[in-house]
């Protein structure tokens, strides 16, 4: 059985999907599906024709991101059924959406809505310019800012996961570039990211004019479970700070290694990754620390 | 530099073997030289990372993450067989690997 302290985390958009639904959790696959059901009435975007085996909406950046929410959610409302509640919240990236539900500060359907106009809000700001975000294994921090001035180029760390893994946001040509010189530098392993956003970048800091009244629209209560900011790591624990946390993330360098080592320092003993994939589990292998991953049909 | 033995060979083929048994949840028996790490298994590069740091302490290896980045440029890891082999060479050469190149 986990120890506490329990800390539920969740992923931004994922494209890794089990085969078998069933293995998730018993019964999981009938709620998520009526749970797609109700968010595809909430949002206009098409999403109610997930499918596990056909996964025809990973091309989709926005769709993505809302069947993650969605997945996560179930996950995380069937554990809270079996009386696993956690102690602590946090999300990665675009995975604050189902933090914050989680935490009893948005309901189900603002996180959609949340997730969508935020998706548009970035959207509009690139205007015809080709941007990206990439992956580099293996290089330090300070390897990749060397290389980014080196090369005059004006790309972001936006993500430290690890002390060699980072997540890099930028223009599409700067970022590929980046990539390259990486490997020759000696990364073990670099990679384009499927989203075409330069999420967590400067790039992102004009989407503050569409997205934060929208943000305001919105009725938003102080977290019943505490929230853990994965951009500074404190805590988000008024509605003011949690309207913050919403604009400022889309724009905002985060540290995914020093969140998980400050709930570390918490007392949190077990994480749950509350959605599809164990990319947060296979990268907390290169943390130290007294933790352990599991996953939700373990507990 | 740690001594080779010819056990060496056959303890690293063990712990690459059980490591994607495990972490790619498949059958040992299905396995073999030949098999794609990320095509056929579902592997990632975290787990290469992850069998690095794993032999880097099972042999108290001098390694740097860079050096076997560089090495792998040239000699790419695809199959298990490959990265037994390169893993040979981080064991036999370590951070000398790259003035080892065929």
């Amino acid at each position: 059985m986990y120890e506490p302290r329990l800390a539920f985390i969740f992923p931004a958009f994922v494209n890794e999907y089990p085969d078998d639904a069933s293995a998730i959790l018993p019964g999981f696959n009938d709620i998520f599906l009526e749970n797609i059901r109700k968010g595809s009435e909430i949002v206009s975007r098409c999403i109610a024709n997930f499918d596990f085996g056909t996964r025809n909406f990973l091309e989709d950046e926005a769709k993505t991101q809302l069947i993650t929410y969605i997945y996560s959610c179930t996950v995380a409302d069937m554990l809270n059924e079996k009386g696993i509640k956690p102690d602590f919240i946090t999300g990665f990236s675009m995975g604050l959406y189902g933090a914050l539900y989680h935490a009893g500060s948005i309901t189900f359907g603002t996180g959609l809505q949340l997730i969508s106009k935020a998706y548009l809000s970035c959207i509009r700001i690139l205007a015809s310019r080709q941007f990206a975000m990439g992956g580099i294994i293996g290089l330090s921090n300070g390897d990749i800012l060397e290389l980014i001035e080196k090369n005059n180029l004006s790309a972001e760390i936006t993500n430290q996961n690890s002390n060699v893994s980072f997540t890099i946001s930028g223009l599409y040509d700067e970022v590929t570039l980046i990539l390259e010189k990486a490997r020759e530098e000696g990364a073990l392993h670099t990679r384009l990211l499927k989203a075409s956003i330069p999420y967590h970048s400067k790039y992102m800091e004009d989407s503050v004019e569409t997205f934060e009244p929208f943000v305001n629209f919105f009725e938003i209560i102080a977290p019943v479970t505490p929230v853990v900011s994965q951009i500074d790591q404190s805590f988000l624990s008024t509605p003011e700070l949690v309207r913050k946390e919403l604009t400022r993330n889309l724009f905002t360098h985060t540290n995914w290694m020093e969140t998980q080592y400050h709930l570390s320092k918490l007392g949190v003993k077990s994480f749950v990754e509350c959605g599809p994939g164990k990319n947060l589990a296979k990268n907390s292998k290169f943390l130290e620390g007294d933790f352990r991953f599991y996953l939700p049909a373990e507990l | 530099m740690a001594k080779i033995t010819e056990n060496t060979r056959k303890e690293v083929s063990e712990v690459v073997y059980q490591f994607f048994a495990e972490e790619c949840e498949v059958d040992m028996t299905s396995l073999h030289d030949g098999s794609k790490i990320i095509a056929d298994l579902g592997g990632d590069s975290l787990m290469l990372l992850e069998l690095i740091e794993i032999f880097k302490k099972k042999y108290t290896l001098d390694i740097d993450l860079k050096t076997i980045g560089k090495y792998t440029v040239k000699h790419p890891v695809e199959t298990i067989g490959q990265l037994i082999d390169t893993q040979m060479l981080i064991i036999e050469h370590e951070n000398n690997i790259l003035d080892n190149q065929k």
